[in-house]
């Protein structure tokens, strides 16, 4: 039996590989057919989360280019690209986009991870505006691009996407061409690229925002065809167990908001929203407020949940530059996070992935 | 100044000492020296060096703390073996693999798990005659590198509070020696990591694994088989992109796209190699052409401009058949070259990207009636780019040849600038894409020679669309179909 590092002994030349960054997964199964086998095992990634050495990454959707400041303000269409940041070295770097989105990615696009995989969907084509439906998926363990089958039913933009880690990704309302709000739901399957049907939800909901929490699938706020732009409180959960929607909560948000910044902070932790200025969380029923949002970042384009910090990025107005900053969920205490020239720009969303 | 402290009754002094901040350093060394060969007194100086040590931190000086802290260390550390008399200082003695024995000090050999067990359970390593047998894979040179680190990082069982207020300090020093320490070939770092482990000395076992992770990242696939002596087993469709993808690297990105341009092409060719049996002979011509070209003088220049000419119409001719085929996209290597540049990004002036290419790209800067202007490439965006499929379809025998010739030509564009004037405004830039893509399939290994390539062929590029923008409007009714 061939060892994975002449003489040391699995575990520590497991141990080894364990500590590379993920940046070289490529590269490390490409070496000989033991390591790839390696590296491709579940085991490897769990073993990379359970010792710590995972590396957690943001990755977002972000314009190239620095916006103007002040009047000289962009009326092109920016372009958009992938940049992975990673919190804990204040590392920043691009991921090349799909082929197809040589010229940019659609604007409006949703990501969501799985595992080693960052599933990229829908969005408007940039130069025709028209709504994709298209799907395609990263892996980072062959740091390759793949087309994956297109969402099924007609084009769907805004809706709330999430992802249960283990191989699903839910998709749930958002509108149709005629800006129809939809009630209606699909999850894919990334390891046999096939998307289903789910039942429908009880209310239309046109930007909504999806987590995946306590092993379900949420789809918070939005608002109904005849109320446009008026964001709805509620929220339902869709239970994968007995494939339905269960639990319609009426006043899950205690104002009506656009919940784009809604995000779980973990199944043993609360969940978190910004609102006017602030950052509040829900506890048991109740929203209380847990911190002033800094100035810098006043308008939150996205915010993330890595462990027990939060990550915001947003833009202190309209055409500012885009910064970061973490929130020690235990402390409450802000930390900017530095971001080098060319990672500034306007963020549209993100995702967090932890491989 | 010593002498007076020296004769002092040290008792008295720390009676009426001031605060320990107002002595100096030299001063307060001395006296602590002092207090701590007394033994006596030896309480009563840990305090007052917690004291000034807490004072030091407080007041952020570095250097004063360190010094004192060491002075702390080693005269507490004096103070303990005098307490225990010099001959009977505690060693363990160890017998590694190969027979040879060595003794140890005890709190140094007591760091390594595995030794602290022995010597708890069996009361094995007192003397000579019951020394510890390591295991096999501990080596005498090994184990004294595992010594070295024992012995920076154990921490003397003293004070725990002076420990606490320098742990910054302590973290630095240890990381500074950590990083010196790992500093060695890797196959001497994969012994020591198996000869920690056998040990159980976890802090060592990270710290040399992260060392060989870091060293796995710094190579290529081929580079990290040499290292660690690994079979190359993998076909060449199981093999991912060798060069990094994740990375902002303009010309890494260009490279990359010329990579799987190439695969695809190859795989194209071969599809397609009846049809182009006649052309392959007519490449290698050229490119010892474009050899002696460059080995020659202006007078060979004329020469193989002429031969260069009549290949070119010969190539017109076949090119006006390629192009009644429908596939922009196939056979067609000399087609790949301006896609490809026309991709790279932010190398190019955005002139550029409005000039259409003709497949037949021939024209010498320096003869602009014979430009010809270049039809529109048919580049679809949805052209899969990062093809999963690698063939190396050119036989090795060819491939050795064109590898030499690769890397000569490269060396010879590195060299002097009038040859690569030469070179860029003879227009080979055909041969030239040719020659960087088939490069690049035969594995990355000129990688550095492969860069500046490129970097003139798109200067040249950019000297040519310069040139010939002017007469662009003049040629447009020569496209291709002479």
């Amino acid at each position: 039996m061939m060892e994975l590092i002449s003489g040391l002994p699995e575990d520590v030349a497991r141990g080894c590989l364990i500590r590379v960054s993920y940046q070289q997964f490529s590269t490390v199964a490409s070496v000989c057919r033991l390591w790839k086998s390696e590296i491709h095992a579940p085991e490897f990634h769990r073993q990379r989360r359970s010792t710590k050495y995972a590396q957690k990454l943001i990755t977002i959707v972000q314009a190239r280019g620095e916006p103007g400041t002040g009047s000289t303000k962009r009326v092109t269409n920016p372009v958009y690209r992938l940049s992975v940041f990673e919190p804990e070295t204040g590392h920043w770097t691009e991921l090349p986009p799909p082929p197809e989105f040589y010229s940019g990615l659609p604007m409006f696009c949703q990501l969501v991870s799985v595992g080693y995989d960052l599933v990229l969907l829908g969005g408007l084509d940039p130069s025709s505006w028209r709504a994709s439906n298209s799907v395609f998926v990263y892996n980072f363990l062959s740091a390759k691009w793949r087309r994956a089958a297109d969402m099924p039913g007609g084009p769907r933009t805004f809706f709330a996407c999430a992802s249960d880690s283990e191989g699903t990704v839910f998709v749930a309302g958002g509108h149709d061409n005629e800006k129809n709000a939809l009630r209606s739901a699909l999850a894919y399957d990334v390891n046999s690229d096939r998307w289903v049907s789910l039942p429908d939800m009880a209310a239309e909901r046109d930007e909504c925002k999806g987590v995946f929490r306590r092993g379900r699938f949420i789809a918070v706020g939005g608002y109904p065809t005849e109320t446009q732009g008026r964001f709805g409180t509620s929220a339902e959960a869709f239970d994968p167990a007995t494939w339905r929607w269960v639990e319609v909560k009426e006043d899950f948000l205690d104002c009506a908001t656009c919940p784009r910044t809604f995000v779980n902070g973990g199944d043993d932790e609360a969940v978190f929203l910004c609102s006017g200025g602030d950052l509040i969380s829900l506890r048991g029923d109740t929203w209380q407020k847990m911190a002033t949002v800094p100035r810098e970042i006043r308008n939150v384009a996205y915010v993330g949940a890595l462990g027990g910090t939060l990550v915001l990025i947003g833009s202190s107005g309209y055409g500012e530059v885009h910064v970061a900053f973490g929130l020690d969920l235990e402390s409450c205490n802000w930390r900017k996070l530095e971001s080098p020239e060319g990672f500034r720009g306007h963020v549209q969303t993100g995702c967090v992935l932890e491989i | 100044m010593e002498e007076v402290v020296a004769r002092l009754n040290i008792t008295w002094f720390i009676a009426i000492a001031p605060p320990a901040l107002s002595f100096s350093t030299g001063l307060v060394e001395t006296v602590l020296m002092r207090m701590l060969l007394d033994l006596s007194l030896e309480s009563r100086a840990i305090s007052f060096c917690e004291e000034y040590l807490k004072c030091l931190y407080l007041s952020c000086k570095p250097k004063a703390l360190k010094n004192t802290y060491n002075l702390c260390l080693f005269s507490m550390s004096e103070v303990a073996m005098a307490v225990v008399k010099p001959e009977m200082k505690s060693y363990i003695w160890l017998q590694t693999v190969d027979g040879s024995i060595q003794q140890v000090e005890e709190e140094v050999a007591m760091f390594c798990p595995m030794i602290c067990q022995e010597v708890l359970q069996t009361g094995m390593g007192s003397s000579k005659t019951y020394a510890i047998s390591l295991p096999h894979r501990v080596n005498p040179a090994i184990l004294g590198l595992i010594l070295d680190y024992c012995r920076f990082h154990q921490v003397p069982g003293h004070s725990n509070k002076i420990n606490e207020y320098l742990s910054v300090l302590r973290l630095k020093e240890r990381k500074t020696f950590d990083e010196k320490f790992i500093r060695m070939d890797t196959k001497k770092l994969c012994e020591l990591t198996s000869a920690a482990d056998s040990l159980q000395l976890k802090p060592l076992v990270d710290l040399t694994s992260r060392a060989l992770a870091r060293i796995i990242e710094g190579k290529t696939p081929e580079e990290i088989r040499e290292t660690f002596h690994l079979p190359d087993d993998l076909t060449e469709e199981e093999k991912l992109e060798p060069l990094r993808n994740i990375t902002d690297d303009p010309r890494i990105r260009l490279l990359n796209r010329l990579y799987a341009r190439k695969r695809k092409e190859l795989k194209e060719r071969k599809k397609l190699k009846d049809v182009e049996i006649e052309e392959e002979p007519k490449d290698e011509r050229s490119l010892e052409d474009l050899l002696s070209f460059i080995n020659g003088a202006d007078g060979d220049m004329k020469g193989t401009r002429a031969n260069k000419n009549k290949k070119k119409n010969r190539r017109r001719k076949d090119q006006a058949k390629d192009l009644s085929s429908k596939n922009a996209n196939e056979n067609n290597k000399v087609r790949l070259l301006p896609q490809h540049i026309r991709l790279g990004l932010n190398l190019l002036p955005s002139a550029f990207h409005n000039v259409n290419f003709d497949n037949s790209l021939e024209a010498s800067a320096s003869k602009p009636s014979r430009m010809q202007t270049f039809p529109t490439v048919n580049f679809s965006p949805k052209f899969e780019f990062i093809d999963g499929d690698v063939d190396d379809d050119l036989d090795p025998a060819m491939k050795e040849e064109l590898d030499r010739e690769v890397e000569d030509f490269a060396r010879r564009l590195n060299s002097d600038w009038p040859e690569r004037m030469q070179i860029l405004s003879l227009s080979q830039d055909r041969r030239l894409g040719l020659l960087v893509v088939l490069r690049y399939d035969s594995g990355l290994r000129a990688k550095q020679a492969v860069m500046p390539i490129i970097e003139r062929v798109i200067y040249g590029y950019r000297l040519l669309i310069r040139d010939s923008e002017a007469v662009a409007d003049n040629s447009t009714s020569k496209v291709s179909g002479s």
